[in-house]
């Protein structure tokens, strides 16, 4: 089609409705293309001719930018002045495990100002892992308020509640308010307060986790009683007993995340069991209910989840204090079950049981839990047999995330062969067991990777030989559709990264931690990879002053380096110390030219 | 043997070891400014490769090597020294009578003065980071996310608040590995120590 219509004269702009006319076509694509929405498609559309570009620029509604250094705010609303939807991420993913800067960047403002002064229409703000002053949020409420309907402020820092009492008093059409992991300075309670007095619309409110302390629980009844249509609550911890009356007043809740528990009295047991639930007793969840995420759950309280268990499709054990025996217990229950997120803890007979009783299982996600022993489960690991058990019992998977203790060939093989519907898989190797069954993953991840087509996003986290050259040459040779990936601690030399960046013909972000490679290697494989646009990592050999970089200087490439750095972090006791963090690599393609809003740990890399 | 134990008295403040490496930093760079305390060096270093060492950083690992040598006797007047600060309970052993003078003159001295702070500058030779454990030949640990380790550690503190007794919350959240920190670069500190509340 697109060899057909790139025959077309370009340029028409009077509508004609003659037969023949190529105006006529004009008008059909100006009624069609609105119906692509894929923003890839939308891409290829706009590179037609100059007139699909004209119709897809008035016509698009939403822009993601994977990164906000990638074009300026001005060339953005010149191109699509007509979005109503738009989704603008700051910080590299490294920064949710704390490897970035505060300060790094990422500033909203200038977007902001040019949302005020250009994007009459945006309605949908989605900033991700960016930093929001109160002034921006003050500005937004003030001279937008009344159009925005969804404001997700995920993983940001730099506001506190007052700005967010802004948002609820100007905001009143607001439907979806998202705080998640923002870090917020908490001076009151007000803002959740005059959200519900404003607010009749709401749809989904979520501050979960948030370190909020200050939520009064008589605001989120009222919010539940005044919006009908709420039908999503995520809070930060706020004792469940206290919720009672939410839930009756929340007839439309689908989902609930956060609360907490008090702790069960002295040690546990029967007589403990029963003074618990005596006090959660009264806690009736909504009818509609079906996914749920209990911060705190333990095992003394889940007699009050099990009335809901068989229709749960979500379910959040991530903060949740469960061990292996009480996800077995909870587990088996959930027939219905499609999305899990929870630690390691859930353990290889978790996993059995999620092949066996959860055949609707699409997303997995299992984190890595506490290191000390003694404070998980001790059969608290996952392992080939629980991946095994897995793949075969739970062939809708569509997402599998797992931080592993110990790992086979064959358990990736398996994976190969049953998980295919899988488009995303992302595998960590702990590193507290010194023996690993079966390594290097060589052909478990060929394998793999061969048997899972919709593979779109991969990451392998493993350890020194856990991958060789030969392994890290098949990622490359297998991952045709891979946009993402991650890897950490793979291959054994350069010629093995080199070897890798002549495959992943796909392959648009790439983020490498703790692997062997030179300045020189990384440089020439940057260039290599066709459809690289973004690069992130830590862990190298460097050169003097990053010099071997410049190898991939071109246009429109910019590189920056975090030089290494000492850092306070809190050691396992929550004192200070002091950690030693490598340097990092961050390039990406940018329309907008080198950032000026460096702070002084980055250093643009220039020829 | 010179050495000192940390005892504790079960009920941590939260903040009460910054203060504590506060007090170290402040003790650490006094001995800087002083010199080495004389005798008192000879008498706690458990080896001599300590002395060596440049005074801003301190070869730590060295130290754990060693940590199992036995120390020449110091020939001075000596007594245990038992300091309470900040909740925890320190105990030295043949602490050299002069330096204790020194040390008493100092702590009352030290109300007034500004410690830098503690973690900031591993110049100050008083926290090393050492990893919790090893990870095998990487140096770059597997990183946590934000949330989750935040979730971690409330739940510690949780555990630790709630249990009946002091031996209940050692169990439950046991002393971590042994840390090669640094104490007023004299020595390795014992690893009997016992988590914050």
């Amino acid at each position: 089609m697109d060899e057909r219509k790139s025959k077309r004269p370009n340029g028409f702009s009077g509508r004609s409705y003659g037969v023949s006319s190529s105006g006529a076509y004009d008008t059909v694509w100006e009624c069609v293309i609105p119906y692509v929405q894929d923003p890839r498609d939308r891409d290829a559309v706009s590179m037609v001719c100059k007139r699909w570009y004209e119709i897809d620029a008035i016509t698009r509604k939403h822009v993601t930018m994977a990164l906000c250094y990638t074009a300026t705010p001005q060339r953005l609303s010149r191109r699509f002045p007509h979005l109503e939807s738009l989704k603008l991420k700051g910080k590299p993913r490294a920064a949710m495990f704390n490897l970035i800067p505060e300060d790094w960047g990422g500033f909203v403002t200038l977007w902001v100002d040019e949302i005020i002064s250009s994007f009459g229409r945006m309605k949908v703000l989605h900033f991700r892992r960016m930093i929001v002053k109160d002034s921006d949020l003050e500005l937004l409420a003030k001279s937008h308020g009344k159009v925005l309907d969804v404001l997700r402020l995920d993983k940001c820092s730099g506001f506190s509640t007052d700005g967010l009492l802004l948002i609820s008093r100007f905001c009143r059409n607001l439907r979806n308010l998202l705080l998640e992991e923002s870090s917020i300075i908490e001076n009151d309670g007000e803002w959740l307060n005059e959200l519900a007095m404003n607010n009749t619309v709401l749809e989904s409110l979520n501050f979960y986790m948030t370190d909020l302390m200050k939520v009064r629980s008589r605001d989120l009844e009222q919010i539940a009683r005044r919006c009908p249509k709420l039908t999503s609550m995520k809070i930060s911890d706020c004792d469940v007993s206290d919720l009672i009356g939410f839930f009756r007043a929340a007839a439309s809740l689908e989902e609930f995340c956060g609360g907490s528990f008090s702790e069960p009295p002295g040690q546990v047991g029967e007589g403990v069991f029963n003074e618990q639930l005596e006090r959660y007793a009264n806690v009736v969840f909504p009818s509609r209910l079906c996914r749920l995420g209990l911060t705190y759950l333990g095992k003394a309280e889940l007699p009050i989840v099990y009335p809901v268990a068989s229709r749960l499709k979500k379910m959040d054990l991530l903060y949740a204090l469960l061990d292996t025996e009480g996800h077995y217990q909870l587990l088996q229950r959930c027939p219905n079950l499609e999305i899990l997120e929870t630690r390691n803890v859930i353990g290889d007979r978790g996993l059995e049981i999620l092949g066996e009783f959860c055949k609707k299982m699409k997303r997995l996600r299992i984190e890595r839990g506490a290191d000390e022993q003694d404070m998980e489960d001790v059969e608290g690991v996952v392992s080939q047999r629980g991946l095994m058990a897995l793949a075969q019992g739970c062939l809708e998977l569509e997402y599998l995330a797992v931080y592993v203790s110990d790992i086979t060939n064959a358990s990736l093989e398996c994976m190969g062969t049953y998980s295919k519907n899988l488009c995303d898989f992302r595998l960590v190797l702990l590193d507290r067991e010194e023996r690993i069954t079966d390594l290097p993953l060589d052909n478990g991840v060929r394998s793999l990777l061969m048997g899972c087509h919709k593979l779109r996003r991969f990451a392998l986290y493993l350890r020194p030989g856990g991958l060789s050259d030969v392994g890290l040459s098949y990622i490359g040779q297998y991952s045709r559709n891979v946009r993402w990936m991650l890897l950490g601690y793979v291959g054994h030399s350069d010629e093995g990264l080199l070897e890798f960046s002549k495959g992943c013909p796909s392959l648009q972000k790439l983020e490498m931690r703790g692997c062997c490679f030179s300045e020189r290697a990384l440089a020439i494989a940057a260039l290599q990879l066709a459809s690289l646009r973004y690069l992130w990592v830590q862990g190298y050999r460097a050169s003097a002053n990053g010099r071997d970089l410049l190898a991939m200087v071109r246009p429109n490439w910019n590189i920056e380096l975090i030089p290494s750095r000492q850092v306070v972090v809190q050691d396992t006791e929550g004192g200070p110390t002091v950690a030693e963090h490598p340097a990092h690599i961050l390039a990406y393609w940018s329309l907008a030219g080198p950032r000026t809003d460096f702070p002084s740990t980055v250093r643009p890399l220039a020829p | 043997m010179a050495s000192f134990d940390i005892v504790d008295s079960g009920r941590l403040p939260a903040a009460s070891r910054s203060n504590f490496s506060q007090t170290c930093s402040l003790l650490s760079q006094y001995l800087k400014e002083k010199g080495t305390f004389g005798d008192l060096t000879l008498g706690l270093t458990p080896t001599p490769e300590i002395k060596d060492a440049p005074t801003e950083t301190v070869n730590f690992l060295s130290v754990i090597e060693n940590s199992g040598n036995k120390n020449p006797k110091s020939e001075v007047e000596t007594a245990p020294m038992t300091i309470f600060y900040g909740g925890q309970v320190m105990v030295f052993n043949d602490f050299p009578a002069d330096k204790a003078q020194e040390i008493l003159a100092l702590a009352s001295k030290s109300s007034a003065a500004v410690a830098p702070p503690p973690a900031a500058e591993s110049s100050s030779g008083v926290p090393v980071f050492v990893p919790a454990k090893p990870s095998l030949d990487s140096d770059l640990p597997i990183a946590r996310k934000n949330s989750l380790a935040r979730f971690l550690e409330k739940r510690r503190d949780r555990v630790t608040a709630n249990a009946p007794y002091p031996a209940a919350a050692r169990k439950a959240a046991p002393a971590p590995p042994p840390k090669a920190e640094e104490w007023l670069g004299l020595g390795p500190q014992q690893p009997f120590q016992i988590p914050r509340n």
